[in-house]
């Protein structure tokens, strides 16, 4: 149980900064018109196109994917055969510095989508119909420009 | 000499023109706040009526420090998402193609006019980047509309095949599905000009206030036979400055890094 309670410390947070840098682009288009949505593997969040830096936040599909990505940081703990000890500092600081990381994640992301947030609670954008051509891509971090 | 009339319809604030009306592209080059920007500029280009212009791209470090700091950011982090023209310049903006644009063509003749994709490099004064309401007496909405006895498989959204065409009524975009998502109470900035009356009509409403979804503001240009409209950067973006005075003024981040706005005179 202790071990249990140390792996969700380690893969929370690993979940985390996987969730807010590691995500997917997709790319929609038709008639011209283009939007970007991201979030894997369900989009939650896209700019939006009412205002300046105005941005539409799905809230069921965020929490899926965190869920997915903890999930997911366990499956990796487990993959490396990774057993959290509490009585071992090292383990201590790298749980603390995942977590540190994760909450300046939780923060930076904010700073970039939080300015103008429409939340909505499952379907991201319904303009685009299912024959819009779309394009899926690795990205990295919220997709701002730096300068 | 132009004559300007105002009116306030619940919370919706409008503004007539007409009688030789002149269109001013403003763009901010200095680090102050937008609204300060514009009430200089006003005295000093004699304008009438002033309103927010074109949406805002900032870079990461804008971001940060429009959230951290309450000062006006430097006008080079801000980048607007379409071109803004005035007397035949290209002021700042990059192309934004598959938006719309509004124009007054030609400087001294009050005649505007808006389309789809960049402003004309001559246009005397004009701003792109921004969405359609209507376009040459064709409404836009969140969705194609057609009339009745058009053929089955007629698309909801996008593109329109030719045998379509002659039975829509309303075109879709986007952009204004996005406005029109955002419900009744987000702030609007929107500017029309009836080619039937020679008026020009700008309709300014307060983010925050319960005021016409985009749909009803759709509405008012088509009662008022306003042959092209189209919606500025809407929610806490909306500004309004009429007659020396701020009547819609943008949310506190937004007042310091918004830097293009429309003016007339």
């Amino acid at each position: 149980m202790i071990r249990t309670s140390m792996q969700l410390r380690v893969a929370t947070p690993l979940g985390l900064l996987a969730f807010f840098w590691l995500t997917m682009r997709s790319v929609v288009s038709a008639g011209g018109e283009t939007v970007n949505h991201y979030g894997f593997p369900v989009a939650w969040y896209t700019p939006s196109s009412a205002s300046s830096l105005a941005y539409d936040i799905a809230v069921g599909p965020m929490m899926l994917d965190v869920a997915c990505y903890v999930v997911f940081g366990g499956f990796v703990l487990w993959l490396a055969h990774w057993r959290p000890d509490p009585n071992r500092t090292a383990h201590t600081v790298v749980s603390i510095l995942l977590w540190v990381g994760a909450l300046a994640s939780l923060v930076f992301t904010a700073m970039v989508i939080a300015h103008d947030p429409h939340f909505v609670a499952w379907t991201l954008d319904g303009y685009f119909s299912g024959h819009a051509a779309r394009g899926y891509y690795l990205q990295f971090g919220p997709g701002v420009r730096l300068q | 000499m132009s004559t300007f009339t105002y009116k306030l319809s619940g919370v919706t604030h409008m503004v007539t023109g007409a009688g030789g009306v002149q269109m001013v592209m403003l763009v901010r080059k200095g680090r102050e706040y937008f609204t300060d920007f514009i009430e200089r500029e006003a005295k000093a280009q004699k304008l009438k009526v002033v309103v927010n212009g074109s949406f805002i791209d900032l870079t990461f470090a804008g971001r940060v420090a429009a959230v951290a700091r309450s000062a006006p950011l430097d006008a080079a982090d801000s980048t607007p998402t379409g071109e803004v023209i005035q007397q035949g310049k290209l002021l700042q903006g990059p192309s934004s193609n598959g938006k719309f644009n509004f124009a007054q063509n030609t400087c001294g003749v009050d005649k505007f006019s808006a389309g789809l994709g960049d402003p004309s490099g001559a246009a005397c004064a004009a701003i792109g980047g921004i969405a359609p309401i209507i376009i040459d007496n064709v409404p836009y909405g969140a969705t194609n509309s057609y009339k009745a006895g058009v053929p089955a498989g007629a698309p909801l959204t996008g593109d329109v095949d030719g045998k379509y065409l002659p039975f829509l009524v309303q075109k879709s975009n986007a952009m204004f599905a996005a406005i029109l998502a955002r419900g009744t109470d987000v702030g609007k900035s929107a500017i029309g000009f009836s080619n039937a009356t020679q008026t020009l009509l700008v309709l300014s409403q307060k983010h925050g206030t319960m005021g016409m979804d985009a749909n009803d503001i759709r509405t008012m240009f088509a009662g008022r036979a306003m042959s092209n409209a189209v919606f500025l950067d809407c929610s806490d973006s909306a500004t309004l400055y009429y007659d020396g005075k701020f009547l819609v003024s943008p949310g506190a981040m937004k007042n310091e890094y918004l830097t293009v706005a429309v003016g007339f005179k």
